[in-house]
């Protein structure tokens, strides 16, 4: 079968075992980038790694009570040795000097070391049904079945609907912890919901991903979410829907190649969603790299058109052509700088060189009056209402000249109707 | 003779592992350690499927560099990328362990690094692999390994302390943090590659932070603080392997538990004693 051939069965549907698969990993991956939002802006992305490795004791001792491999019994078994987890955690950071991030250290490795032991108790004691607890150490994707699905859904809904239900508490104590003290939120609560939602997300999210890699279904999608947006709402569905995607993507690679395990899959399409929105997004560093070349450009070619305009004013406003030296005398920067604000300047048309010597076009004019009416406009503000000295004004305005929009301009004006007079000579540029 | 070298190689480890996890935990670095301990692992794969053996001494050198990728590329996704310091070391280690995991399934399937070895070592063949003037190869690896590590913090004990303890002041002696950092975390992430293949990549955390953590309760003078460490360390390996000899368990996990009880247990008896003498305090007065 060829790739594409593959690809449209696998989308197609039809096949129950896939679609179980796909079903699975869905919801858990959903569940985890949402509840991911909540641990990040709680700053307890660390308990996550804590918490993962310690649900492994918890498993074993399900299955011990059980003798079998019911979900119910191991989501259980996991959520209770999650919850002794956080509190170690929590308790040897508060009753010792240990720092927290030790205390997390010492909690993963002793209560997964205790796991190791119980499944090699399991693993010896005959009983037929232990093959494949050792799955949850990287996760066993293909393995999710029909009754899987049920047991699934359900704790997904529960999570959801703790989110839906106390979004509004998350929202006010996870941004402003002050405030909602002071409207009587009570701070533990909501802690205590967060770690609740980290041991249930975890308990079911190891079946996909496994115990290692199960801290980066929750932190990994829901750090790139927050790249994207600053919207609470909008941050945990972009959080879900990456981690959907992932999943999507690892359920098909496995699919494609049976050698290829799932779980570490979703792991490299989670973090490469990370990386990307790390590059590209609203608050990524290429965004802010251009973002920043953008404003030196704007700014570099202002300042010379400034200059320029100055000049014709000094010549009572008989546009003759200048000199690159004339230009310079006016405003001494490098020739560099000189020579590439002269081509940006060129490229926007508000300068012309016809016979060799540089003038203002019409619309040269009218963008240098804009700057120069700016620049005054903002003077004439800090003075009058914010009471700022007149020789302390001109460096603020020379920087805020380049970012003031018309939109702005206009509410400034409004603002100082009663000075009409003074706006009247708005145009004439100062130094 | 059998378990010598059980007992042998897990000191080893033990002694490089709370020497230098006593300086990463007084840098709060603990975490960056658990990070190591995952991050190596496909630096650790493709050594094995260039050398196509899993003791080779350079290869393992060479696989130690991931650990150092792993450190700048957390150090820049949180300088420069804008992602938290957590989320950056939580999101490192997955992806570098996860394609690890890809490897080791994808490529290394039929050879003897397993996934299950990943995570618990197989420090009872040690015995059994080839050996270098009779010590077993891992072990004797180690032991440089060990060597380097001991004349290293040796000679730069002053080093380690000052920009441990107090980094404004190692600057205006002219003590570069950057400099020691490094050098503490590159030293971890050999030791952590080497200590890999026998203990696996939890317990190498465990052996990074729980002696210098047991020895934080116990004392504040660094010379003490390192002697328990490492002791606490030795002692427990020793004692962690006839545990589970005698009740028939595997070893490094029993290394772990056993640490971690002693800990809590210290933690517990000096919690009640601090309260037992607070309650005593005010009849006396």
């Amino acid at each position: 079968m060829d790739f594409w051939s593959d690809l449209t069965y696998f989308f197609s549907f039809q096949d129950a075992n896939i679609n179980n698969v796909l079903i699975g990993t869905l919801i858990l991956g959903f569940t985890c980038g949402i509840a991911g939002v909540l641990v990040i802006l709680s700053k307890k992305t660390l308990i996550v790694d804590a918490v993962s490795h310690s649900v492994l004791p918890g498993i074993c001792i399900g299955f011990l009570f059980t003798g079998v491999k019911n979900p119910i019994y191991i989501i259980t078994g996991g959520i209770i040795s999650g919850g002794v987890a956080v509190y170690l955690v929590d308790w040897i950071s508060r009753i010792s000097r240990i720092k927290k991030d030790a205390s997390i250290a010492i909690t993963l490795s002793v209560l997964f070391s205790a796991g190791v032991i119980l499944l090699n108790i399991i693993q010896h004691s005959g009983n037929s049904n232990q093959s494949g607890l050792t799955d949850f150490l990287f996760g066993k994707a293909a393995t999710i079945i029909e009754s899987d699905l049920y047991v699934f859904g359900a704790i997904g809904a529960i999570v959801i609907l703790i989110i839906i239900l106390f979004h509004q508490h998350f929202k006010i104590a996870l941004f402003d912890i002050g405030f909602a003290k002071t409207i009587g939120l009570n701070e533990k609560l909501i802690q205590s919901l967060v770690s609740a939602l980290i041991i249930i997300s975890t308990a079911i999210g190891i079946q996909t991903v496994g115990i290692i890699l199960m801290s980066a279904l929750i932190i990994t999608p829901a750090s790139s979410a927050l790249f994207w947006t600053n919207n609470f709402k909008k941050s945990i569905l972009l959080s879900g829907g990456f981690a959907c995607i992932s999943s999507v993507v690892g359920v098909f690679i496995s699919y494609l190649s049976s050698d290829m395990p799932t779980g570490p899959w979703i792991i490299v399409m989670l973090s490469s969603i990370a990386l990307f929105s790390a590059f590209f997004s609203k608050k990524g560093i290429l965004t802010k790299k251009i973002k920043i070349f953008k404003n030196k450009r704007k700014m570099l070619s202002d300042n010379l058109l400034k200059a320029i305009y100055k000049i014709y004013e000094n010549e009572k406003y008989t546009n003759k052509g200048k000199t690159l030296s004339e230009i310079s005398d006016e405003h001494p920067i490098s020739i560099a700088d000189l020579q590439k604000g002269i081509k940006i300047l060129k490229s926007k048309k508000q300068i012309a060189n016809p016979n060799g010597l540089w003038q203002l076009t019409n619309k040269g004019i009218d963008e240098a009056k804009r700057i120069v009416r700016a620049h005054n406009l903002w003077e004439l503000y800090m003075e009058n209402f914010m009471q700022i000295q007149p020789d302390h004004v001109h460096d603020s305005a020379e920087s805020i000249e380049h970012i003031l929009t018309p939109e702005l301009e206009a509410e400034l004006l409004k603002k100082m109707e009663s000075k009409i007079g003074d706006i009247e000579n708005l145009n004439k540029p100062t130094d | 003779m059998f378990d010598f070298w059980i007992i042998i190689t897990a000191s080893i480890i033990a002694l490089n592992s709370s020497l230098l996890g006593s300086f990463l935990v007084l840098k709060k670095l603990s975490l960056i350690g658990d990070a190591l301990s995952h991050a190596v692992l496909p630096g650790i794969v493709v050594a094995f499927l260039i050398s196509g053996e899993i003791n080779s001494f350079w290869m393992l050198l060479g696989a130690s560099g991931f650990g150092l990728i792993a450190i700048l590329l957390i150090d820049w996704l949180n300088r420069i990328g804008g992602f938290g310091k957590d989320s950056s070391i939580g999101i490192i280690y997955t992806l570098l362990f996860a394609i690890g995991i890809i490897l080791i399934t994808a490529k290394a399937k039929n050879a003897d690094i397993d996934v299950d070895c990943v995570l618990f070592g197989d420090i009872n063949t040690t015995p059994l692999v080839n050996r270098i003037m009779g010590i077993p190869t891992p072990t004797f690896n180690l032991l440089i390994i060990g060597i380097i590590t001991c004349l290293v913090v040796l000679f730069g004990l002053k080093g380690f302390k000052i920009s441990s303890f107090d980094a404004n002041y190692a600057q205006t002696l002219g003590i570069s943090i950057p400099f020691w950092s490094y050098l503490l975390l590159g030293l971890s992430s050999i030791s952590t590659v080497y200590s890999f293949d026998s203990v696996g990549a939890i317990m190498v955390i465990g052996l990074l932070v729980i002696p210098p953590s047991f020895a934080n309760l116990l004392t504040r003078k660094l010379y003490l603080f390192l002697l328990i460490s490492v002791s606490f360390a030795v002692l427990s390996c020793v004692t962690g392997h006839l545990i589970a000899i005698l009740l028939d368990i595997p070893t490094v996990p029993t290394i772990g538990v056993l640490m971690g009880s002693i800990l809590i247990l210290t933690l517990a008896v000096q919690s009640v004693n601090k309260r037992f003498t607070k309650n005593v305090e005010p009849i006396k007065e």
